[in-house]
């Protein structure tokens, strides 16, 4: 189980590398494309200033002018899409973000899992020692002349007591 | 770009035959662009499977990584149980 959540864990942080990447060039490209349409608007403020101060006649700043708005135009369109395209890759992204965190928690459960039998094997172990010594330790202590009374010979501690036959969790916090 | 220039030479090509025009010359300029298309192609499909096989090798790296870390987890836990008497 572990190899294969670890293994999705790794494709999805690759994924996630990659959708990353992709959001960010996407974001790259629509800052350069909106830089562009910032001097296209400064191009004509200064066409339109240049006409005023008489520097242009009406007939070069109409030109002019012609050819920055349909610039201005283009790059607007460009924007459009390329904030779009930033968005969807965005919203990619935060999607493999959040399949690579899913993935995390899998390959933790599935640790946790293991561990878990792990341990459970190790508990019943030191159930079987305890048991066994408790019952040579019975043993001995009739020999010893104690009341052939579990209770003469050997209690469990507090916490023991508690855990087995009040079900309170020994020691930690789960 | 080569898709645009191909379909264009067809096209003239095409209008040469129409026109009961001399075909060589187009027909060579279809040809030469159909084997620049597929050469291009071809380095398109190598590129990709040389991604997708850089690729593999960085998730199987990382997934044996991520799951040798989770095992020594584990096995670091575990430790703490492991008092000399349950050894067998």
């Amino acid at each position: 189980m572990i190899d294969a959540y670890s293994a999705a864990l790794a494709r999805a942080e690759t994924d996630l590398d990659q959708a990353d990447q992709s959001a960010a060039s996407a974001a790259a490209h629509a800052d350069v494309i909106r830089s562009r349409l910032a001097e296209q608007n400064a191009r004509l403020d200064s066409i339109r200033a240049d006409l005023a101060a008489g520097k242009l006649s009406a007939k070069e700043a109409g030109g002019l002018a012609g050819l920055a708005i349909s610039d201005r135009d283009d790059l607007a369109g460009m924007l459009g899409s390329a904030n779009a395209d930033a968005a969807a890759s965005h919203a990619r992204a935060a999607a493999a973000s959040h399949a690579r965190d899913t993935a995390r928690e899998a390959l933790d459960r599935a640790a946790a899992a293991e561990e878990f039998a792990a341990l459970t094997a190790r508990v019943d172990a030191l159930d079987s020692l305890l048991c066994d010594a408790v019952g040579e330790l019975f043993v001995l202590g009739v020999r010893a002349g104690r009341p052939r009374v579990m209770s003469a010979v050997w209690r469990p501690s507090s916490r023991l007591h508690r855990a087995v036959a009040l079900r309170v969790p020994p020691g930690r916090d789960v | 770009m080569t898709t645009d220039r191909l379909s264009a030479a067809r096209e003239r090509l095409r209008a040469a035959l129409v026109a009961g025009q001399a075909t060589d010359d187009h027909r060579e300029a279809v040809e030469r662009l159909e084997r620049d298309l597929a050469a291009a192609d071809a380095r398109s499909a190598n590129a990709n499977a040389a991604a997708d096989l850089e690729r593999a090798g960085i998730v199987r790296t990382r997934s044996e990584q991520l799951a040798a870390d989770a095992r020594e987890r584990i096995a670091r836990s575990l430790s703490r149980f492991d008092v000399e008497f349950l050894k067998p």
